[in-house]
């Protein structure tokens, strides 16, 4: 079976198609990360110098220490007496507060009537601890759009693997081999998983490594609802970004895994490349345009781009324990791609040659 | 070994493609003789489980094809009307990737597909790219493909399409020397192809196997039936509108040879000829 897992990748990856699109997505990573990552960074220090990328990187995790630990009301007092000078502010032209370190503009969204610290966060949060975390959010921002056009890749790339057969009239050849509806159908859909797998790897790994290469482990301690986006504030349980930054990669692989059994079981239905093609685009885009209940909307992989969406869910009870709902969408996706798996494999199996 | 096709039929909608055919097909080579539409790649589909019968059954040596699954995969070569194939596949690679599916260990699919190249003359170009391929090279391809696992049964439809007369010969006396042990079923529209190799002719129209037989027998439907005359060339314009021509050919001194398949004698002075396979082609497939 490893030789026939070998000779299906090849055909997954001997399209220049594929090439294109990974070419494209390479570029496009470079692109959002240049954008939106650390080399776009800028502060304004509170001496009403400018400093831009690693600099100002530095510079803000500098500033946050000063605070880092367990977020109190003296905390947030001391911050507000160490806010810019009228002089800076008027240098500034009123931009001080979008160029200020996350501290300063995370209290002036969530402190700004002049809020208790435990007015702002609730028991089931834990103990808030607050520090630098820049980095991991904008991580988990820019990331967001990368990991959709990786799902655009990967049908693209998958919709092809029976599909194609059909089209080629190589399912003849194929489906009378001895091994054709058997070891062939499980090599396909092997090959399929293990393409979305490496390419998860190379782009959440490559990502990852670019994220620890500028900010390191700094912020991973840091509770994510203290977030100057605004994105993690309504994450109800006791989570720091490190448990989140796991998640969300966690919760990106299942979405390339889920994607992969959807396109699969599209390619195994479709008669033609080109349905194959539309029809799997279309499942993976046209749900994003639909208003459909919250809880679908977590085993959809566009929507899985947003790990924060499973998280915003309260706990559910059930029988008398509580469960984690984004718990429960990891096991839902994965139970749904198996099945997807099986059922393609099948329709495959079962293919009438025309 | 004994393949039995048991009142297989095959409807498609209302379209009924396969209409009750039975048959009992041994070790040897059979021609399967039939117009377009005739239901012979349907026929052949089914016997290679890729079709699934409305009706009937297709048994070898008393079990139902499709409760073998791959030991009865492992008895069989096929290569469709339509090959397919990959494009940017060399046909060593492709030799490789089918030997692999095909369940030959790595040694033997490399021993194999070297043989097989040589023997299809695709050697020299095993390194090429199949896109580059002309007709007869793909079709040439698909044979070896086919016989990659040495098959008992071999089901070929329409394997002499696109070679030249030269590669019809050299593909004629391969399946000849095939046939020994195993199972060979062929169609065709080439009667002479018919005509050499097989042992045994299957003619097939409207999904049903109206002829079967040896070839001696199968000309026996057409005996009697069989006339040749001279006539002007206006005669001939006007006999070919009535008539089922099977053979015009125009003589030196300005008159027509026709050669007519029909019951009664066409005109004065018509002759009887020797039927041969061709004439019976046209006599079942006129339309």
């Amino acid at each position: 079976m490893v030789s026939l897992v070998k000779y299906e990748l090849y055909k997954i990856g001997n399209r220049k198609t594929v090439w294109a699109l990974l070419v494209f997505l390479a570029f496009f990573n470079a692109f959002t990360y240049w954008g939106l990552g650390p080399l776009r960074e800028s502060v304004l220090t509170t001496e009403g110098e400018m400093l831009e990328g690693v600099e100002a990187v530095k510079y803000m995790q500098e500033f946050d220490r000063q605070y880092a630990g367990a977020l109190t009301d003296e905390k947030v007092r001391e911050v507000y007496r160490y806010s810019y000078s009228p002089e800076v502010i008027e240098k500034a032209e009123g931009k001080f507060l979008h160029y200020s370190p996350d501290i300063i503009q995370y209290l002036d969204g969530a402190f700004s009537q002049g809020e208790k610290v435990e007015d702002v966060f609730t028991p089931e949060m834990g103990e808030i601890y607050f520090g630098y975390h820049r980095g991991n959010a904008m991580f988990l921002f820019y990331m967001m759009n990368v990991i959709l056009t990786v799902g655009c890749v990967i049908v693209i790339a998958i919709a092809p693997v029976f599909a194609e057969e059909y089209s080629r009239g190589t399912d003849a050849l194929v489906l009378t081999a001895k091994y054709g509806k058997t070891l062939a159908a499980r090599s396909k859909v092997a090959a399929a998983f293990l393409f979305s797998f490496l390419l998860w790897m190379a782009v959440g790994g490559g990502n990852v490594a670019l994220l620890l290469a500028v900010y390191g482990t700094e912020g991973w301690d840091v509770s994510v609802q203290v977030d100057f986006m605004k994105w993690n504030q309504s994450i109800p349980y006791e989570m720091n970004y490190a448990q989140l930054v796991g998640y969300a990669l966690l919760i990106w692989l299942i979405s390339c895994l889920l994607l992969t059994g959807m396109t699969l079981v599209l390619s195994a239905c479709c008669h033609t490349l080109f349905s194959a093609v539309v029809a799997s685009i279309a499942c993976y885009v046209t749900p994003v345009w639909f208003s459909l209940p919250e809880c679908l909307k977590l085993v959809l992989p566009a929507y899985q781009a947003q790990p924060q969406r499973a998280l915003n869910y309260g706990y559910l009870s059930v029988g008398g324990q509580k469960i984690m709902p984004y718990w429960m969408v990891v096991g839902v996706s994965v139970t749904l791609t198996f099945l997807f798996a099986v059922w393609a494999k099948r329709m495959f199996r079962r293919h009438q040659v025309m | 070994m004994e393949l039995r096709l048991d009142r297989v039929t095959k409807r498609y909608g209302r379209k009924l493609a396969v209409d009750g055919l039975s048959a009992v097909m041994g070790s040897g080579v059979y021609g399967l003789l039939g117009a377009n539409g005739a239901g012979k790649t349907t026929l052949m589909r089914m016997i290679c489980d890729i079709q699934t019968p409305t009706e009937g059954e297709i048994l070898l040596d008393g079990t139902p094809v499709r409760d073998m699954g791959e030991r009865y995969r492992e008895l069989l070569g096929y290569l469709p009307q339509n090959f397919g194939y990959y494009p940017d596949f060399t046909p060593w690679r492709f030799l490789l990737y089918i030997g692999t599916l095909k369940g030959l260990s790595k040694g033997a699919v490399k021993e194999k597909s070297m043989a097989l190249l040589k023997e299809v003359g695709l050697w020299e170009v095993r390194n090429k790219k199949i896109k580059t391929f002309s007709g007869g090279m793909k079709q040439r391809l698909g044979i070896a493909q086919a016989m990659l696992n040495e098959p008992k049964i071999l089901i070929l439809d329409e394997p002499t399409a696109g070679l030249d007369p030269k590669e019809r010969v050299r593909f004629r006396n391969l399946i000849s020397a095939l046939a020994q042990e195993r199972l060979v079923l062929f169609s065709t529209h080439i009667v002479s192809d018919v005509e050499y190799i097989a042992r045994k002719i299957l003619v097939m129209k409207n999904g049903q196997m109206i002829q079967e037989g040896v070839s001696q027998e199968i000309l026996k439907a057409v005996e009697g039936k069989v006339w040749e005359c001279v006539v002007t060339a206006a005669q001939a314009d006007k006999m070919t509108q009535q008539y089922n021509v099977g053979n015009l050919k125009n003589r030196e001194d300005g008159k027509v040879l026709l050669r007519i398949i029909q019951e009664e004698m066409p005109i004065e002075g018509a002759k009887q000829a020797e039927p041969t396979l061709e004439d019976v082609y046209l006599y079942y497939f006129k339309e």
